[in-house]
């Protein structure tokens, strides 16, 4: 009795399923050809400099070898710059995080004058590129004094327009009531903002902090034109690098600093995602 | 309280003119700093000795023209009410400094023929802008190349994120994992992307394209070195490269949108197609209409992966703006050419948002 | 809480270290170089004559060197410009490497560079020793601005194995390059496996030479004029060019990340002109012979030079800038010299180095560097020019149209340069 039915329900799982199939076939399709430069990335890294060249290219290895990221990490001064770029991120985030959040507050849940004005600051400043910006801010980390040091990569970021407006909006859709209720309550605006806006705020909030963290991470003229010495470069930087003018690309080697400069994105990343789904699930809640 | 319009008007009045007289004063300053050889005539002499009480002066007006305001705003005003500018003051000291203070000085060095060692070396009036739009072409190239890839990076991209979203809106296990493959190459650095998508794009055929393309018997393109396909390529490695994450924006939107909306439509026997335009859209539209400014203004500033991909070439049919700018700061030695053609990119990144703000913030529903 | 403040504190503590790492005490003198030589063989070269100064001379004197890699040429260019525009001595460096000729007249007309003539006569260096060639941006005003130091040359380089199995020799003239190309030429299947020439698009060296070889010029001596638009010898040149990519056998020039030599030593192409400076990584990643020949000429031999040439900075304390000096005296010995040209593929830049037992070796081994060396002798250097940069860019723009993309012909070439050319004449008011 029991396997007969266990069948029957085989066989209706795999109807309900069929439509789904077409869909699915070409959704694996798409993510294969998403995933592809990687794959191609991942094992250039790990092949020879001459099977890395050779016509047409192959698509597994036959070589199987580290040489590449040992190269990579010996020649670089790899720990200094990888030490680097995670103290400018970190350090950006925090700091964005410090002026974003009471801006966004502000423009959201209080009525001032000038308001317009003050946002339409914060909106120009969202538009402007680095290009237009780097030689003032260059001259003006000068005149501080900080031009060896690694400030001039994270205070100019200090405040992230692009965090404001979309926290801003977050903000805006949280429901004044709740605000009131708390001030109601005694509660003083540090609590107002740490205790009910930014919980109510994840999925904004892990949006524009990955937004940030990825965009800093990866980050390649800013730095360039920031960091004159070799103590205060990041790793982005340690890549070109690795691309020689005169001599010929050395494709193992280049992949390699790549595959190390965006792994430890990946891997935190991987470990967030669930967090970053349940955050943005959490806003479906009403 | 009949009394509040005038007043409101005055603070207004108040703000404009401090606004003007602290660009005033930091112009006065800035020609004095920079020993610019101005012209000289009595309006700039006077313009050099006031800078600095100009500056303080408008800083006056400023406050006085807040705290006039925010008596038409609140009832009675308190204390508290001046609590809001607290809050805001770091973010706009930060802005003030980093980016309101260099754009200005881009507007004023546009103004002369400098370098980078001597920015005010002569004195040209607007004569750079006339140049960039008569004489210098590649200008009107770069520009031209520009505006095609912010339209096709914006109708691509949201399009694209739209329908991955609806594509990807299921709870199924193969959806979340598509939403993680799809977001990866956002975390990869664009010089990375650019190594990697040579060796696709490559013009031999034993490119990924190429490859493709010969298996439906297409004889081979050198994609890079063809003007008409060199920019198509440089568009879809960015599209590759961002679809991901602003398909997870409107994911998030669309998962915020309650279920009971679509029950209803359901009910009202209404097809997928006006489900979508009629109730899906509207309800994004906030988001969406952020995605519009953010592209727009991301795609205005590219330049890494053209950096490296193919250089502006071949010839100049992947040369922009911002390539533009920087080469003709450093590689040509003429920083006046490239502060002109920064301060038409503020120009028009202004305008553009405006247009945006004005006329869609009216459509935009929020919740 | 608590984790967001340990943090910062942290955050601090690494920052407050870096800072305290760059106000290092200066008993001995340090001054520092900022240079284009990225990693591999031409990073290793300047990193190994740092360390040996440091430990011979430097020790000596009380000098320590050290060198910040700054990017390509236009990089490095545009930090140091940045540098000089704070005019805070701290961060401006001593010694720079610049290029020849788009890096150096930047700052020398801005009076940025010291003049080097007490100091290379206190050291006893003869000017006279070096290739003649090689010093065209050296002078500027009477005043001896620059010396050269990574220079090079380019080189027509050849699969040997598979010319001797064609019976073919390294060709002299442009006639001979024709016949070469065309033989050397391999189509299968309808596809080109292997193009017989490949040239770069880089009109500011190659065809700045042809014009040279058809005796005209590309810029007139005054720096006011571009001859070779009003004599014909430009189109001539643009012409052939043209003419050889549509036959099939010449290759189109190859987008900006993909590497032409590579693509030689793959045997993609049966001869290429290239820069010397690869002669290293070419001789080693072939696995043919390869042979090296002067660059083919029209009516008369001739050669362009180009690379990086050293310089010092004003802006410094004068015992620092002669700090500095010691070091560049130091590279401009012939062991120096000579250790560059072996380790890299860059040119002996003086007549004296080419006598050390390590380039006798070298040219014995590998006779193919010899044939850059010798090339000098036909060199050209372009003069000194304000317009150079921006004509030399419209150049790289309108050949690109009518070489890579196609999207020109001839005619429209030679009409878009002319019109540049006029924009040029206004803007500069000649």
């Amino acid at each position: 009795m029991d396997k007969a039915l266990r069948a029957e329900q085989r066989r209706r799982h795999l109807r309900n399923y069929l439509p789904h199939l077409p869909g699915d076939i070409i959704k694996i399709l798409a993510m294969l050809i998403f995933v592809f430069p990687f794959y191609w990335m991942l094992i250039t890294a790990f092949k020879t400099y001459k099977e890395s060249i050779i016509v047409p290219p192959t698509l597994l290895p036959y070589s199987f070898t580290v040489d590449a990221f040992i190269t990579v990490i010996t020649k670089l001064n790899w720990f200094t710059y990888a030490r680097n770029t995670i103290v400018v991120t970190l350090s950006v985030i925090v700091l964005q995080l410090l002026v974003m959040v009471p801006a966004s507050y502000a423009f959201s849940k209080f009525r001032f004058y000038g308001q317009g004005l003050f946002f339409g600051v914060v909106l120009v400043a969202f538009m402007i590129p680095t290009q237009i910006t780097f030689i003032t801010t260059y001259m003006t980390m000068a005149d501080w004094k900080l031009l060896k040091t690694l400030w001039p990569q994270i205070i100019p970021f200090g405040a992230n327009a692009f965090g404001i407006f979309l926290l801003r909006q977050s903000f805006k859709q949280i429901p004044d009531e709740i605000v009131e209720s708390a001030k109601l309550d005694s509660a003083s605006e540090l609590q107002i903002m740490t205790r009910i806006l930014l919980p109510m705020s994840k999925s904004a909030m892990i949006t524009i902090a990955l937004f940030s963290f990825v965009g800093h991470w990866n980050s390649y003229f800013w730095p360039l034109v920031m960091s004159i010495t070799e103590e205060v470069r990041p790793l982005t930087i340690a890549i070109e690098k690795l691309k020689e003018i005169e001599y010929g690309l050395q494709w193992p080697q280049i992949m390699a600093g790549n595959v190390l400069l965006v792994l430890p994105v990946v891997i935190i990343y991987i470990f967030a995602s669930k967090k970053i789904i349940q955050a943005f699930a959490y806003r479906g809640m009403k | 309280m009949a009394n509040k319009k005038p007043i409101r008007i005055c603070a207004n009045v108040l703000l404009t003119i401090s606004v003007l007289l602290i660009g005033y004063g930091f112009l006065g300053v800035r020609i004095n700093q920079t020993n610019a050889p101005v012209p000289s005539s009595a309006f700039i002499d006077l313009t050099k000795r006031i800078g600095v009480p100009m500056i303080i002066a408008g800083v006056v007006l400023l406050v006085t023209a807040i705290v006039l305001g925010n008596t038409t705003i609140q009832r009675r005003t308190h204390l508290s009410d001046y609590f809001p500018y607290l809050l805001i003051i770091p973010a706009i000291a930060f802005l003030m400094v980093f980016v309101v203070y260099p754009m200005l000085d881009v507007i004023y060095l546009s103004l002369f023929n400098g370098t980078v060692l001597t920015p005010t070396k002569r004195w040209l009036g607007t004569s750079n802008f006339e140049a960039l739009f008569t004489v210098r072409r590649d200008f009107q190239v770069a520009l031209k190349n520009t505006a095609v890839y912010t339209v096709s990076m914006v109708v691509g991209l949201i399009a694209l994120s739209l329908i991955f979203a609806i594509w990807l809106q299921k709870d199924r296990k193969i959806n979340s994992v598509a939403q993680t493959v799809f977001f990866t190459p956002h975390l990869v650095a664009s010089i990375s992307c650019a190594f990697i998508f040579q060796w696709i794009m490559s013009g031999e055929s034993y490119g990924l394209f190429n490859t493709v393309l010969r298996l439906f018997g297409v004889p081979k393109v050198d994609w890079l070195n063809n003007a008409n396909t060199a920019m198509g390529c440089i568009i879809f490695m960015n599209l590759w490269k961002n679809i991901g994450y602003y398909t997870l924006i409107i994911m998030s939107a669309l998962k915020s949108i309650p279920t009971e909306i679509y029950e209803a439509a359901e009910l009202d026997n209404a097809s997928t197609l006006r489900t979508f335009f009629k109730i899906t859209l509207p309800l994004l539209s906030p988001q969406i209409f952020f995605l519009l400014i953010t592209i727009t203004t991301g795609s205005f500033k590219v330049f890494d992966s053209i950096n490296i991909m193919t250089g502006g070439g071949p010839g100049d049919a992947t040369e922009v703006l911002a390539r533009y700018i920087y080469k003709y700061a450093f590689k040509l030695n003429k920083l006046g050419v490239a502060s002109a053609a920064g301060v038409v990119l503020m120009v028009i990144l202004v305008l553009i948002t405006l247009i945006d703000f004005k006329g869609l913030e009216k459509k935009v529903h929020y919740q | 809480m608590k984790k967001l403040v340990s943090l910062v504190l942290a955050v601090i503590m690494v920052l407050s270290v870096c800072c305290v790492a760059a106000m290092a005490d200066d008993e001995p003198i340090t001054v520092t170089i900022w240079h284009t030589r990225g990693s591999g063989k031409n990073g290793d070269r300047i990193l190994a004559s740092i360390e040996e100064f440091n430990n011979t001379i430097g020790k000596e004197k009380g000098i320590v060197v050290t060198e910040s890699y700054q990017g390509n040429y236009v990089n490095t260019k545009s930090a140091i410009m940045n540098a000089l525009g704070t005019g805070d001595q701290d961060i401006i460096p001593e010694i720079v490497v610049l290029e020849r000729a788009a890096g150096v007249p930047d700052f020398a007309i801005e009076g940025k560079l010291v003049d080097l003539t007490p100091y290379v006569e206190a050291s006893g260096i003869d000017m006279e020793n070096f290739q003649q060639a090689l010093l065209g941006f050296s002078y500027y005003e009477g005043e001896l601005i620059a010396l050269p130091y990574i220079r090079s040359t380019p080189v027509f380089y050849y699969n040997k194995t598979v010319a001797d199995e064609l019976g073919l020799k390294a060709p002299e003239t442009i006639e001979d390059m024709i016949e070469f190309g065309k033989k050397m030429t391999l189509v299968e299947n309808g596809e080109t496996v292997r193009y017989g020439v490949y040239m770069p698009n880089d009109p500011a060296w190659f065809i700045a030479n042809m014009m040279w070889q058809m005796n005209s010029a590309l810029f007139n001596d005054e720096g006011t004029r571009i001859p070779c638009l009003e004599d014909g010898c430009l189109e001539k040149a643009l012409t052939a060019w043209r003419q050889w990519v549509d036959e099939g056998w010449f290759a189109v020039p190859v987008p900006t990340g993909v590497s032409a030599t590579e693509q030689f030593s793959l045997g993609k192409f049966g001869a290429i002109f290239n820069s010397c400076g690869s002669m290293a990584n070419i001789l080693s990643t072939a696995e043919f012979e390869v042979g090296v020949c002067f660059l083919p000429y029209w009516d008369v031999p001739s050669a362009p030079t180009g690379g990086g040439n050293i310089a010092l900075l004003k802006d410094n304390p004068q015992e620092y800038i002669d700090a500095a000096w010691e070091f560049v005296a130091f590279l401009m010995s012939d062991e120096q010299i000579a250790l560059e040209a072996t380790k890299t593929g860059y040119l002996p830049t003086t007549k004296t180095s080419i006598e050390t037992d390590v380039i006798k070796e070298l040219w014995a081994e590998h006779p193919q560097y010899q044939v850059a060396f010798d090339q000098l002798a036909n060199g050209h250097e372009l003069p000194w020019c304000e317009f150079k940069a921006d004509f030399e860019d419209q150049m790289t723009i309108i050949c690109g149209q009518l070489i890579q993309s196609k999207e020109i012909d001839v005619a429209t070439a030679m009409q878009k340069l002319n019109e540049a050319a006029e924009n040029i004449y206004m803007e500069y008011g000649l």
